[in-house]
């Protein structure tokens, strides 16, 4: 059966894959870039997801939604970042429909709002908001 | 506007590059690091100049890179010879100063940005010889 923990970590696996990544990291609170090397970026956050219900469904199960987002954080020595991180959004969003079951993890996966860039020269971020579905059944162990 | 210079620089060369666009400026004779005005200077180092290291704020961008906000100290005499008027002769070294640093923002492909942030002057009370500091505020980074 599907569940929350084993959806993160399957979305931390697909994302790694994609080329251009070199470090993927779940943060259940506010990750300190400062403590990453230039070398290890992009870096892409994991925030840790907020969740609901969708529906109630017979015997104690439900279709469950995750929604959380994927902080990009990369290095670009130019105060207007070319367009190499929207090919990495692109990457990873393309990743991500071709994965949308996350190996079985999850019913769909949807890339939804992508955030302006953030930050300053050489140090910029942006972030893609994702919405995950699954089913959960609560009487398992 | 002009593109910044961005990427790595270093301290030293940041002080060197001002020190030299110092003694770039015509009639200028005299220039050092790290002192106060007047120990040592007599009417053949003048117009002169120090430039020294006041401070350096370090902002941890990333383990392997600091944004430096270093504050240069200039320090700039000059005498005013019989029938000159010194006023003129500060305000003439300051804006050939100003010219010189702006001239090349980067000061030599090491800073994302400079601005001369202070100028004082002192009070006359060295007259025939005028006294007067350039705080510049250079922006740079670096590896450690």
């Amino acid at each position: 059966m599907m569940n929350r923990r084993d959806i993160l970590e399957e979305l931390a696996k697909v994302v790694a894959t994609v080329s251009g990544v070199k470090t993927t990291a779940r943060s259940s609170t506010a990750l300190d870039i400062r403590r990453w090397k230039r070398s290890e970026l992009p870096l892409v956050e994991i925030v840790e997801p907020s969740e609901e219900i969708e529906s109630d469904l017979l015997s104690r199960r439900s279709i469950q939604n995750l929604s959380t987002s994927l902080k990009i954080y990369f290095v670009e020595w130019s105060e207007s970042p070319s367009s190499a991180y929207e090919a990495l959004v692109k990457a990873i969003r393309n990743k991500l429909g071709e994965e949308f079951r996350l190996s079985g993890c999850t019913v769909a996966v949807w890339v939804g709002e992508v955030t302006e860039i953030s930050g300053s020269m050489p140090l910029y971020n942006v972030s893609l908001a994702l919405r995950l579905k699954y089913y959960l059944n609560q009487l398992d162990n | 506007m002009a593109n910044r210079y961005c990427g790595f620089g270093e301290k030293k060369k940041i002080v060197k590059a001002v020190a030299t666009a110092i003694e770039g400026i015509s009639g200028v004779v005299f220039v050092d690091y790290q002192r106060a005005y007047d120990t040592g200077i007599g009417p053949e180092k003048m117009p002169g100049g120090f430039v020294n290291d006041i401070r350096n704020d370090r902002e941890q961008i990333l383990v392997d890179i600091v944004k430096n906000t270093l504050s240069i100290g200039v320090v700039l005499w000059t005498r005013a010879a019989e029938g000159e008027i010194l006023w003129d002769k500060i305000d003439t070294l300051v804006n050939a100063a100003t010219a010189a640093i702006r001239a090349d923002p980067s000061l030599g492909s090491q800073t994302y940005d400079v601005e001369i942030s202070r100028v004082e002057s002192d009070n006359g009370s060295r007259h025939p010889v005028g006294v007067t500091v350039l705080i510049l505020t250079a922006v740079y980074y670096s590896e450690v």
